[in-house]
């Protein structure tokens, strides 16, 4: 097993999942919940997707929503806790209002603990509940919805990393609200890569360990081909759709206007490519701390060395040996999973803007040619 | 009781059906379930819907409402504006047991709408029917109910109809499988569209020149109308308006060339500096 093991890290490692198959309800159901949660606000809208495995494809057949607040309950129990204090602290006698903090505190973990119980409680409950009515109950990943491809986030990351643990297959489906109602259904299925898999077990971001497991900003995540497949009454139903939903409907997407989504993109771009910077401008500085660093030690390390000889001269006992690292504290290598993050969010952007600006383009031509 | 009332049903409700359908038990032939959305000035806009387990007997029928109940309350957390609307089922009659069945829902909300979705394509296509309920009979007597037919459409929303367009493709293809397709190439496809569009247009017209066919005047005014509808401008306004635009996408796409360029140098060097620590 171990030699097995070995062998599979040194060509490159088979993907479990090659392909994502989804069904046109699933397809459905996430662009009705995401458009109707992220219309004009910028929230996220989060959901389970069901299907099975077959062989390298992973079938998506159903899905379903995840309530809202399922991530802030964090946020909201802190809130209470510093509107409490100063209104406590107010009050003079101090062992009551000891006993009040204390016990408004128990009942906010308390609810917080109820309301994440309550979230997975949510899934299991509508997993079984699917199961009665014979949709397959397998979990084999999650979606979210994203604005213009600002997705990638520790937050994401890490859910897809407990799936991708608890489950060997899962994808994490991103939705582009933005796009989409611009004509242009963007669904891209992502994985983590092995590497980045290794990464996150060790929880350990600097750069040493990266180089080591070969991660840069652009293995993160992989890619899966998605495929969309429709049962034979589906199709039907689809033919008949046509009947009912005339064809000018969808033609969005050969809307010529490019100045106001290509402004909001060049800012998001901006933004963070500032963020980069500042990034990049802290790893510069802890590089040079760390060089100054090594040169001061290496002063003490001479002079030392230069007072223990004139000591052997003298025929003194020559200092004691200090503990150099308790005076030169090594400085803590920055973590690279920040920078890289935002590394892959502005090669994300990038990428959008220059597929933004090809179909324009091509729009602009086209145009050209019909006034010709 | 207005039988001025429309229901306007969004894809997915048909979609669910189906594939409830599909997915029924051996001995149920037929499948119900509740109709969530809103209703508003006599319309009634069905955008959700879920699967209520039931068998159907001879006499009597059994659905299981507290499950029924269960969802509609997950439902609400997940969208608190979505209420019963109605109810649906598949077949292409509306049989006694479904004025068992409307009752239950009229207890769930005012004026429920009964949908049917016939999918054993007994006529030959997938009807989509909706029926509301009307007291019938003789004031004094005994009364009864009828359901009523009343009309129903497709509606939805703008990405809705994008999802669609694609899972459309699936139709014509024998494997049913198709691919999302990137932006250019979905431009290339409605430029080819445009051109078979203008070509059937062209030809419409030269058979009238020679009167090979019936000038109609709708057509001709609708013509009329798409021709003038172009924005007038000189050539050369055109070409300016067009060069600056097309500056304008070729500098931000080398700016976004640029960037990826500048990110992958950045990546490298930080792992040089890395093994120089």
């Amino acid at each position: 097993m171990a030699t097995n093991s070995r062998i599979s890290k040194a060509q490159e490692e088979e993907p479990f999942i090659e392909c994502v198959q989804i069904e046109g309800l699933a397809l459905m159901k996430i662009t009705k919940h995401c458009h109707e949660e992220c219309s004009g606000n910028l929230e996220v809208a989060q959901g389970a997707l069901l299907g099975l495995i077959v062989g390298k494809t992973l079938e998506i057949t159903n899905c379903f929503a995840f309530p809202k607040n399922y991530d802030d309950t964090i946020d909201e129990g802190y809130v209470y806790e510093f509107l409490f204090i100063p209104i406590i602290s107010k009050l003079f006698v101090f062992n009551i209002s000891l006993v009040i903090l204390i016990t408004v505190k128990l009942l906010i973990y308390l609810k917080h603990y109820i309301k994440l119980y309550k979230t997975e409680d949510y899934q299991l409950d509508m997993m079984r509940r699917l199961r009665r009515v014979n949709v397959d109950h397998y979990h084999v990943g999650w979606y979210q919805s994203s604005d213009v491809g600002n997705f990638l986030s520790l937050p994401l990351l890490e859910s897809q990393y407990h799936y991708q643990t608890s489950i060997e297959e899962s994808v994490v489906l991103i939705y582009d609200t933005n796009k989409t109602s611009r004509g242009f259904l963007t669904l891209k299925a992502y994985r983590l890569t092995p590497q980045a898999i290794n990464m996150f077990k060790e929880a350990d971001f600097s750069p040493e360990a990266l180089r080591i497991l070969k991660i840069g900003y652009e293995t993160l995540l992989m890619e899966v081909p998605i495929v969309i497949k429709n049962s034979s009454l589906t199709n039907i139903l689809l033919s008949e759709l046509k009947d009912y939903v005339p064809p000018q409907e969808g033609s969005t997407f050969l809307d010529l206007g490019t100045a106001t989504v290509l402004e909001g993109q060049l800012r998001s771009l901006m933004e963070r490519v500032d963020d980069l910077n500042q990034e990049a401008i802290k790893f510069n500085r802890f590089q040079v701390a760390v060089a100054r660093q090594t040169q001061d030690k290496n002063r003490y390390i001479q002079r030392r060395a230069q007072e223990n000889a004139l000591r052997a001269a003298k025929k003194e006992p020559p200092l004691p040996d200090e503990d150099f690292n308790k005076l030169f504290k090594p400085i803590s290598v920055p973590a690279r999973l920040t920078p890289m993050l935002m590394a892959s969010q502005v090669e994300a952007y990038g990428e959008h803007i220059s597929k933004f600006c090809s179909q324009s383009l091509a729009k602009l031509f086209v145009m050209q040619a019909t006034k010709n | 009781m207005a039988l001025n009332l429309t229901l306007k049903v969004h894809p997915v409700v048909l979609f669910q059906i189906v594939d409830a359908y599909e997915r029924r038990n051996n001995d149920a032939n037929r499948v119900i379930g509740t109709l969530l959305g809103t209703v508003e000035k006599g319309v009634a806009e069905a955008t959700n819907c879920f699967c209520v387990p039931h068998k159907e007997h001879e006499d009597i029928v059994e659905a299981e409402l507290v499950y029924a109940k269960d969802l509609y309350e997950m439902n609400q957390q997940v969208n608190k504006q979505e209420i019963i609307v109605g109810w649906w089922a598949t077949g292409h009659t509306v049989t006694s047991h479904s004025s068992v069945i409307h009752e239950y829902y009229s207890r769930e909300c005012v004026n429920p709408v009964h949908m049917t979705l016939d999918t054993t394509l007994k006529r030959g296509h997938l009807g989509l029917k909706a029926f509301i309920n009307v007291p019938v009979g003789v004031p004094g007597g005994k009364q009864g109910s009828c359901f009523t037919p009343i009309n129903v459409e497709v509606i939805s929303y703008e990405p809705e109809v994008v999802s669609l367009r694609l899972c459309q493709k699936t139709i014509a293809l024998s494997q049913k499988c198709v691919e999302p397709t990137d932006d250019l190439e979905r431009i290339i496809e409605a430029a080819e569209k445009m051109k078979g569009l203008i070509d059937c247009l062209l030809s419409y017209v030269e058979d009238v020149i020679i009167g090979k066919r019936e000038s109609d005047n709708e057509i001709g005014r609708t013509l009329l109308n798409m021709v003038h509808s172009v924005p007038k401008m000189s050539s050369e306004q055109f070409q300016n308006m067009f060069n600056s635009n097309v500056k304008d996408l070729l500098m931000v796409l080398s700016l976004a060339q640029l960037v990826h360029t500048q990110l992958q140098l950045n990546e490298k060097l930080t792992f040089l500096t890395t093994m120089l620590i």
